[in-house]
C-alpha cells in the first residue's frame, strides 16, 4: 500500500468505531451486559452489517412470498381488489395436479426429459468450445463475442421471436434421419430422445453461453506445470485430456450442471412455467392462485431432486477420480 | 467523496489524454500526427520506384525458380510433412487448426444466423414479403420498415425510459450485492453456512411461485406503477438473479490476500474502511460484470415489468410484446386500408428493439469475458 494511503486511513480510524458504537447503543441502549457491548465492537459485528441489507431484503421479498405462497397452495385463493381470501383446503390443489391435471403431469415429463438431454449435450458442447477459444489460435476475441451473444438474446423476449420464425433450427434436419426404420431396431424412448434432440439442437446451443464462459476460466486456472509433466512422460494429447483435464475441471462441471438445471427450470418458455402463469389468474377447480402456487411448490420440489441428483453423480465421479 | 469524485475525472482526463490527444501530439512510441502524414507521403513518393523495382525483380525471381523448387522437394521427408499436418509438440499442426476452426465457425454461424436472416428480411419490400421466390436477401433495401416499425415502437421515448429502468436498479444491485458478498467473504459469521443456503435458494426458486405475494407487497409499500418496484428490492439485494452476482463478488474478495487486510488493520482501519480502500478497488472487474450482467437482465425482463409497471413505464421489449396492437391503432387494421403489419416490420421492430443492448454489448464486451475471466467463478 502506499504511503498516501496509510495517512488517510489513520485519519479516518478514530471516527469509524465510533460510529458504529452510537449505531449499536441507538439499537439497545443500556444493555448491561459487557459481552453484548464487545460484540458491537467486534469484527464479526461489522460483518453483519454488511450482510444486514440482503437479509432484511430476503426476509421481507423473499421468505416471507414463500411461507405466503405455502399457505396459498393449501387453500382456495380469491383475489378482489384491496383484499385476498383465502379457504383452507388441505391438500385438494396437490392432489388435483397429480392425479387429475394430466396436462400438469405432462408438462413435468416433459420437463424432466428436457433436462436430462439438456444437460449432458450443453456440458459437452461448451467444454468443447471453451477449449478452443482458450487454445492459441488467432481470432479467438472475435469468436469470444459472438459465443456469448446468447446471454443477450435468450434473457430476452427475442428468443421467442426466434423460435416462432423457425430461425433457431436448421430446416431440414428432421429429414435426415428416417425415424420409422429407425423405430424397428430401437426402442420407443430412445426414439423420442432422438426426435427431440434433432429439433431442439440449435435450442440448446443458445443455452450454452455462460457455461463456455465458466469453463474457460476453469481451464485458465489449471496448473500448467502437470502438463508438463505429462509431457515428458510421453503422455498423448488425448490421454491428457482424460486424465489431468477433466478431473481437474470437475468442480467447474458441477457448477456448470447446477447453472444449466437452474437456468432451464426458470427459463419463461419452460412448459410448466407456462401453464402455471396461464393458470394463475383463472378462478374454479384447476386454476386460481391456489392451484398455481401448489403447482409451483411440486414443480420446485421436483426440481430439487433433479438438481441434488445431477449433483450426486457428479460428486460420486470426484470421489473415484480421487481413488484412481 | 470530493477527492474520489475528483481522482474520477482526473482519470477520465487521463484516459481521453492518453488515447487522443497523444495520438495527434504523438509521445516517445509514437509517431505525432504530422510524422503521419509525412511517412505517408513518402511512401507515395516511393511507390514509382518501388513498381519499377518490382518489375525488374521478375525475371531473376522465374530464373530462381528451379532450385527453390527442389529445395522444396528436398524438405518434404515424411517427418515434415507430418509435423506440417498433425503438428508436432509445441506448434499446431494444420489439420488440427482446419478443424478447430471449422468447428468454431459452425457454431458461431448457428448464433449469428438467426441475426442475419432477421436483417435480411427486415429489409424486404412488402412484394418482396410476398414473393416465394425472395428468400434471405431482399431485392433492394426498403427502409420503410424501420420508419414504421420505429413509430409504432415509440422508438426514442421507449429507448430513454429502458435506459432509465436497466440502469437505476442495476447500480444498486451491484452496491447491494457487493456489500453482502464482502461480508461473506471477509468476517468469520457464524451461520454462514445458513446464508450461503439462502442466497442458492433466491437463486433456484422460480419467479412464478413468489409472484402474487411480491406484488402485493410492492402494493402495500406503495411502489407499484414506478421504477421503485424494480429499485427497492435490488438495493436489498433482492433484484434479478442477484444471487449469481453475490458469488461473483464473493470470489473476488475471497481472492484477497489476508496479508494486505492485516497491514491495513495493524495500521488501525476499520472494516469499513478496508472494504473502502481495499476490498473495492480489487473488485472492479466484477464491479463491472456485475452492472453489465444485470443492465442486461433488467433490459430484457418483460413479465415482471408487466405487472410491476402496470404500463405507466415502458420498454423496448415491452413495447416489442404489443407490437401489433399498437400498428393497428396507429396505421389501421388490415381490412380498413388493406395494409397489415407483415413479418418484415415485425422483424425490423424487433431489431430495433434489442439494438440498443446490441450496440451496448459491442461496446462494453471486453469487461464481460473478462471480468468472468478475473473472476474465477469456478467450482467451491
Amino acid at each position: 500500500m502506499r504511503e498516501k494511503d496509510k495517512k488517510t486511513i489513520k485519519t479516518g480510524e478514530a471516527a469509524q468505531p465510533a460510529a458504529v458504537a452510537v449505531k449499536g447503543a441507538k439499537k439497545k441502549s443500556g444493555a448491561p451486559d459487557g459481552k453484548f457491548k464487545r460484540f458491537l465492537k467486534s469484527e464479526t459485528f461489522s460483518g453483519y452489517l454488511f450482510v444486514l441489507p440482503w437479509l432484511i431484503g430476503f426476509c421481507v421479498f423473499v421468505a416471507y412470498p414463500v411461507i405466503q405462497t405455502l399457505v396459498f397452495s393449501f387453500s382456495d385463493v380469491s383475489i378482489r381488489p384491496g383484499a385476498i381470501e383465502t379457504t383452507f383446503k388441505g391438500f385438494e390443489n396437490f392432489a388435483y395436479a397429480l392425479v387429475t391435471d394430466s396436462k400438469f403431469t405432462q408438462a413435468l415429463g416433459e420437463y424432466a426429459m428436457e433436462i436430462i438431454l439438456y444437460v449432458p449435450v450443453i456440458t459437452v458442447v461448451s467444454l468443447i468450445l471453451a477449449m478452443l477459444l482458450s487454445s492459441k489460435l488467432k481470432g479467438t476475441g472475435f469468436f469470444r463475442t459472438i459465443f456469448f451473444l446468447p446471454v443477450i438474446i435468450t434473457s430476452g423476449p427475442v428468443i421467442q421471436i426466434f423460435i416462432e420464425q423457425g430461425v433457431a433450427s436448421f430446416p431440414g434436419v428432421d429429414e435426415l434421419i428416417n425415424f420409422t426404420e429407425l423405430a424397428e431396431t430401437m426402442p420407443q424412448f430412445l426414439i423420442n430422445a432422438l426426435q427431440f434432440l434433432t429439433s431442439e439442437f440449435i435450442m440448446i446451443l443458445w443455452f450454452s453461453g455462460i457455461q463456455i464462459l465458466v469453463f474457460m476460466t476453469g481451464l485458465q486456472k489449471m496448473d500448467k506445470s502437470m502438463y508438463e509433466a505429462a509431457k515428458i512422460d510421453g503422455a498423448t494429447k488425448w490421454e491428457m485430456f482424460w486424465k489431468i483435464t477433466l478431473p481437474a475441471l470437475n468442480p467447474t462441471i458441477v457448477l456448470n450442471v447446477i447453472f444449466t438445471v437452474v437456468m432451464q427450470s426458470v427459463f419463461s418458455l419452460n412448459p410448466i412455467i407456462i401453464k402455471i402463469g396461464n393458470d394463475m389468474n383463472g378462478t374454479g377447480e384447476g386454476a386460481g392462485y391456489g392451484y398455481a402456487s401448489a403447482m409451483a411448490w411440486i414443480y420446485f420440489i421436483v426440481m430439487l431432486v433433479i438438481l441434488g441428483l445431477a449433483v450426486l453423480i457428479f460428486k460420486k465421479h470426484e470421489k473415484k477420480v480421487k481413488r484412481l | 467523496m470530493i477527492e474520489a469524485i475528483k481522482n474520477f475525472f482526473k482519470r477520465i482526463w487521463a484516459w481521453f489524454y492518453n488515447k487522443f490527444v497523444l495520438w495527434f501530439k504523438g509521445d516517445e512510441k509514437r509517431p505525432s500526427f504530422k510524422q503521419r502524414l509525412i511517412k505517408i507521403g513518402l511512401w507515395f513518393k516511393k511507390l514509382p520506384f518501388r513498381i519499377a523495382a518490382f518489375f525488374k525483380a521478375i525475371p531473376g525471381w522465374f530464373k530462381a525458380l528451379p532450385s527453390r523448387l527442389k529445395n522444396w522437394a528436398k524438405s518434404l521427408t515424411k517427418d515434415n510433412v507430418k509435423a506440417f499436418w498433425l503438428g508436432t509438440g509445441e506448434k499446431k499442426g494444420f489439420l488440427q487448426c482446419l478443424i478447430s476452426y471449422a468447428v468454431l465457425i459452425l457454431f458461431g454461424f448457428v448464433y449469428i444466423y438467426p441475426m442475419l436472416y432477421m436483417l435480411g428480411y427486415s429489409f424486404m419490400s412488402p412484394s418482396d414479403v410476398a414473393n416465394p421466390m425472395v428468400n434471405y436477401l431482399p431485392t433492394s433495401l426498403f427502409f420503410n420498415n424501420y420508419k414504421e416499425a420505429a413509430q409504432v415502437l415509440d422508438f426514442w421515448s421507449s429507448l430513454w425510459q429502458t435506459v432509465y429502468v436497466a440502469a437505476l436498479p442495476s447500480l444498486f444491485q451491484t452496491a447491494a450485492c457487493c456489500l453482502a458478498a464482502y461480508g461473506l467473504a471477509r468476517f468469520k459469521l457464524r451461520g454462514k453456512k445458513v446464508l450461503f443456503g439462502l442466497i442458492l435458494i433466491t437463486f433456484i426458486i422460480p419467479t412464478q411461485l413468489t409472484m402474487l405475494p411480491q406484488l402485493l407487497i410492492y402494493a402495500n409499500l406503495k411502489l407499484t406503477d414506478s421504477i421503485l418496484s424494480y429499485i427497492i428490492p435490488a438495493m436489498f439485494g433482492q433484484g434479478i438473479k442477484s444471487a449469481v452476482f453475490i458469488l461473483i463478488f464473493y470470489q473476488f474478495f475471497k481472492g484477497i490476500p489476508d496479508s494486505v487486510v492485516e497491514a491495513a488493520k495493524i495500521d488501525g482501519a476499520g472494516a469499513f474502511q478496508v472494504f473502502a480502500k481495499i476490498g473495492l478497488p480489487a473488485a472492479v472487474p466484477a464491479i463491472l460484470l456485475s452492472f453489465l450482467l444485470s443492465v442486461v437482465w433488467y433490459y430484457n425482463e418483460t413479465v415482471l415489468a408487466s405487472i410491476y409497471f402496470g404500463g405507466t413505464v415502458t420498454t423496448l421489449p415491452l413495447e416489442l410484446a404489443k407490437f401489433q396492437a399498437t400498428y393497428e391503432a396507429l396505421f389501421g387494421t388490415a381490412t380498413t386500408t388493406g395494409k397489415s403489419v407483415n413479418e418484415a416490420i415485425y422483424m425490423a421492430g424487433t431489431l430495433l428493439s434489442i439494438l440498443p443492448l446490441l450496440v451496448f454489448y459491442f461496446f462494453t464486451q471486453k469487461h464481460f469475458t473478462e471480468g468472468i475471466d478475473k473472476a474465477g467463478i469456478t467450482g467451491e
